[in-house]
């Protein structure tokens, strides 16, 4: 957009989908992309401690990934009990 | 008791949220109204007295206050009698007023001769007024039909157990459904399949277009289960609703259908009435309500029918629909908190709907006593329903004894736990975006007020020169930093 | 159902979104004298102050046209929520009746349904109707019998208020009784489960009096039911130094105890005196600090009609409403006397004994009540020291309404306009107090 890449006014763009969730969330999500190598890094930009940019075609494996994640960490009382 | 919880402030607003009034679909119907319906609608009286008792207190007394007067209502007046400053602004005079205003009772406020008026509707006016005084003509409290005397009537209680039947067999038929619990549920009359259908309670899962479902397949979609756990009351006004959205669909008039409904919720229960003279312009529509147990009647083409109570009971305004027999019948579960539920019913429906969210362990005769577990909890959630639901129901079935603890009805730590389950299903929010890096403040800040009018602005990072925007506006955005960017350039 | 959009933080998202049903509890009296002194008024006095008030003649009221006022206004209160009830009590002379609801073992009401009326407005009607055309019946067959004394007798007040404090406890579970009986902030806790609990009812008293204080204390002096009809205009003027709220005589104690108990169950008393001032130049003083001591409203009738109007306006909206967010208008002052138990005579000062507190109107060596013996030595002091006391000018009980909140004179039909007539009139009375 802009000529001079250094220049002070300089914009830089990038499209994707903006994910927000609890930190505790981001850093299983971080956990997930640093196993993965290549094409199949979903990360785009890690942008604050709730915020991350990630490829729009990954969106519904990640969420499903998480609840995954999520659910080895839970705790669930056995029934027999 | 002091409850050290963190949830009590989401609480109160959640409260607010989950407990809307009964008659929720009613209102959005009538608030998307014009001005020649309500006229249509105010013919009848029984129509002015249900409208009249929907308002919020404050409003109704104003336009009781107002009623015998013939003067229009000034803002003056309403500003004295709620004690409000002299001064205040008419935005918040007109405020109080709103609901009357939106019912169309009130004309909008003019400024007449230096004074901020509302003239009232007088079609409402004299339909309220002939309602108080019984001196109205349009037959709208029901014609009594003229029977023999000697002949024989169904009892009050009758009424009340036709009407469940009817209407819980069609709840059941919906339940068993989705759960495929064995229930022998005769499958209800095809109309109403088809209601069920077109509200999109029921749908066929092998009907791929979603245009023509083989109505004797469906089974019961997300909507439904939330309709399942609404009480009685909300859950009648609802199908109403989508009867009359069904007509309209049909470019049918539907204000003589809904006139009628109103005249069934001021109608006595145990008393009969002509439907050929009390409904002469909505025999049909009063036939359809047959089917979801509104009216009884003796013989299939008679004139004469008894409303039921779930029809009387319509403008009642409260949860609990009729005397005794809802009231107690319905507050049948103690919750203790360890999360385990005590339902005192043996009503197949109530277990079937426990059955959603609870993880029954015992049945006896009279009694199911469960345990409200994540698993269960979150299968419920998979299928539409939320915490804020399943949270209602159990305070509107709470049993009498659980209001002898002191409050909350229901303890925090199983509200909070509810919650956390229906927000562990989202951890993540995600939407589309485009990201903008900047390095210089000046522009971005300039940007971010840009896209802030524009409703483009999905979050800002000022700490590290940030910007998301909508996808859908990166075009204009663009051109805007550009010009910037110029303008910037230049200025050096 | 449609609440107020809370968006706004206006003074209206303040305003309570529901109110629990509200029971009202109706003692008409229907004293037959009374009624024929409201059917045939003395011209008003003219009412140079405010010409729109002044154009609006005196309109008589008898007791049919107001029973029609009454019902419209009943049907008024039944309207305005479901689940309102009314109960309705009528006091005639030494009687008092409950008209509505029937009594359950009645046969049930009226045949068939009309078409055009809400059955519960025609069941109320017609029952009260019924009612009081039986009183009417029961009270000319007294009359024939030759008991024509007992017409005398002032209307059952406190027998009717006694009832009707009855019915509140009936309906009102007593272990429930401190939280039920309207606290009007339990309504707005921002609680949910409370909201979803049984409604609690609230119940209010309302008494409409016919009956002006002199006229039936002289009536009863002279036992001549003639003079009340013709005798009232000599009347008013001894009325400020003798009878004021005469009709009250005897019955001083039990109306008191009859307040106390409302006050305590916190029931507003509500309080329409009928008679106009150019009937009964002086509040009915006894029912004026009834409705002052609960909390309810008093309200003198002007006598100039728009009385159907009055009654939507002061006496519709519930308990729980008043105060907030609507206004209540402004009340007159009270006089605070009281009747002493030996004469009963009202008095501005009294001697009080000090074991029991009865109160009397001059000192005496042994209580009457109680039987305590004091110390004979001490009357003559007594009776001297009294002599002393000057009584002290009340002070208004209420404050005037400040300017702004006058819309109560604002009525808009032309005679509805509200008369501040008391407390221009009281302030320079200077009304005395009881003191012990």
């Amino acid at each position: 957009m802009s000529s001079a890449y250094g220049d002070a006014y300089a914009v830089k763009m990038t499209s994707g989908v903006l994910v927000t969730c609890d930190s505790a969330a981001k850093q299983i999500l971080l956990h997930l992309d640093s196993s993965r190598e290549g094409l199949y890094k979903f990360m785009i930009r890690d942008v604050d401690e709730t915020h991350l940019i990630i490829k729009r075609e990954y969106v519904d494996e990640i969420k499903e990934l998480l609840q995954d994640e999520l659910e080895k960490n839970t705790y669930i009382q056995d029934p027999n009990l | 008791m002091v409850q050290p919880s963190f949830s009590h402030p989401r609480n109160d607003s959640s409260s607010s949220s989950t407990s809307p009034s009964p008659t929720a679909a009613l209102d959005t119907f009538l608030d998307n109204q014009h001005q020649s319906y309500f006229e249509e609608l105010y013919k009848s009286e029984a129509v002015c007295l249900c409208i009249l008792r929907s308002l919020p207190p404050v409003c109704r007394h104003i336009i009781l206050h107002h009623l015998w007067s013939h003067q229009p209502l000034r803002t003056t007046e309403v500003k004295s009698f709620v004690q409000m400053d002299v001064k205040a602004s008419l935005e918040e005079v007109d405020e109080v007023m709103k609901p009357a205003l939106k019912r169309k009772i009130l004309h909008p406020m003019i400024l007449k001769k230096g004074k901020n008026i509302w003239s009232s509707n007088d079609a409402f006016k004299r339909g309220l007024r002939n309602a108080l005084t019984g001196l109205g003509t349009s037959n709208s409290f029901g014609v009594p039909y003229d029977r023999d005397d000697d002949a024989e009537i169904p009892s009050q209680e009758e009424l009340v157990a036709y009407g469940e039947e009817a209407f819980e067999g069609i709840l059941k038929y919906m339940v068993s459904s989705g759960l495929g619990i064995g229930f022998s549920v005769a499958r209800p009359q095809p109309e109403v399949l088809e209601l069920l259908h077109i509200s999109g309670l029921m749908t066929d899962p092998t009907d791929e277009t979603g245009q023509r479902p083989n109505i004797n397949r469906m089974t019961i979609t997300s909507k439904g289960f939330q309709f399942l756990l609404e009480d009685r009351q909300t859950q009648l006004w609802e199908i109403l609703m989508y009867y009359l959205n069904a007509k309209e669909a049909n470019s049918e008039r539907s204000a003589e259908v809904l006139s009628m409904f109103f005249s069934l919720g001021c109608m006595q229960l145990g008393q009969d009435y002509s439907a050929s003279k009390s409904f002469p312009h909505a025999l049909s529509a009063l036939n359809d309500l047959a089917q979801y147990g509104f009216i009884y009647r003796p013989s299939p083409d008679a004139d004469q029918f008894f409303p039921t109570h779930l029809a009387t009971a319509l403008c009642s305004g409260d949860a609990a629909t009729t005397k005794g027999q809802d009231v107690d019948e319905k507050r049948f579960l103690i919750l203790e908190t360890n999360y385990k539920i005590y339902a005192y019913t043996s009503n197949e429906l109530e277990i079937a709907i426990l059955n959603l969210f609870v993880d029954i362990r015992i049945r006896y005769p009279n009694l199911v006593v469960g345990k409200l577990d994540r698993k269960n909890v979150k299968s419920a959630m998979e299928k539409g329903i939320s915490a804020n639901q399943i949270i209602s129901y159990l305070s509107s079935h709470a049993h009498p004894q659980m209001y002898n603890s002191p409050p909350p009805l229901l303890h925090p730590t199983i509200v909070d736990q509810l919650h956390l389950w229906d927000r562990e299903r989202n951890r993540l929010k995600t939407e589309d975006t485009v990201m903008l890096e900047f390095f210089s403040k000046e522009l971005f800040e300039d940007t971010v007020n840009e896209a802030t009018t524009n409703a483009a602005l999905q979050l800002s990072i000022p700490t590290q020169k940030f910007m998301f925007i909508e996808p859908q506006t990166k075009a204009a955005i663009t051109d805007f930093v550009k010009e910037r960017q110029n303008q910037l350039r230049s200025g050096f | 159902m449609a609440p107020l959009p809370s968006s706004h933080g206006s003074s209206s998202a303040s305003h309570p979104k529901t109110t629990p049903p509200s029971v009202l509890l109706v003692i008409i009296d229907i004293h037959p004298l009374s009624w024929s002194l409201l059917a045939s008024p003395p011209p008003l006095a003219p009412y140079p102050e405010h010409l729109g008030i002044d154009k609006a003649q005196a309109s008589p009221m008898t007791l049919p046209d107001f029973v029609t006022i009454l019902m419209g206004f009943l049907n008024a209160h039944l309207a305005s929520r479901w689940g309102n009830e009314v109960v309705v009590y009528g006091a005639s002379a030494g009687r008092a009746k409950l008209l509505y609801p029937p009594p359950s073992n009645a046969v049930a009401g009226p045949s068939k349904p009309r078409s055009n009326t809400y059955l519960p407005f025609q069941l109320l009607d017609s029952r009260i109707e019924e009612g009081l055309k039986e009183m009417a019946l029961e009270e000319r067959e007294r009359l024939e019998r030759g008991d024509v004394k007992s017409i005398n007798h002032p209307p059952a007040m406190v027998s009717a208020l006694t009832k009707a404090l009855c019915f509140i406890n009936r309906i009102i579970p007593n272990n429930a009784n401190s939280a039920a009986l309207m606290d009007p902030t339990a309504t707005q806790d921002p609680n949910a489960p409370s909201t979803n609990g049984p409604d609690k009812p609230e119940t209010r008293i309302m008494v409409i009096n016919a009956t002006p204080g002199e006229n039936v204390s002289t009536a009863q002096s002279d036992s001549n039911e003639n003079s009340t009809a013709n005798g009232n205009t000599q009347n008013n003027g001894e009325a400020s130094q003798s009878g004021k709220g005469g009709q009250m005589r005897g019955g001083y104690v039990g109306l008191m105890n009859c307040v106390f108990a409302a006050q305590k169950a916190k029931v507003p008393i509500d309080v329409l005196s009928l008679p106009p001032p150019s009937i009964d130049a002086s509040p009915p003083i006894f029912l004026q600090q009834a409705a002052h001591l609960t909390e309810g409203i008093y309200w003198q009738w002007n006598g100039r009609g728009g009385l159907l109007q009055y009654l939507h306006a002061l006496y519709l909206p519930p308990p729980s409403l008043r105060h907030h967010p609507f206004v209540v208008p402004p009340q007159d002052a009270v006089g605070f006397r009281a009747v002493c138990f030996c004469h009963h005579k009202t008095l501005d000062v009294g001697f009080v004994c000090s074991v029991c507190l009865s109160i009397f109107c001059e000192p005496r060596p042994v209580c009457l009540m109680c039987k305590t013996r004091f110390p004979i030595k001490s009357i003559p002091t007594l009776k001297s020291l009294a002599t002393y006391i000057e009584p002290i000018p009340i002070p208004d009980t209420v404050p005037p309404p400040p300017v702004q909140k006058g819309a109560w004179s604002n009525q808009p039909a032309e005679h509805n306009k509200k008369e501040r007539r008391k407390s221009a009139h009281n302030g320079d009375k200077a009304e005395p107090i009881e003191i012990d």
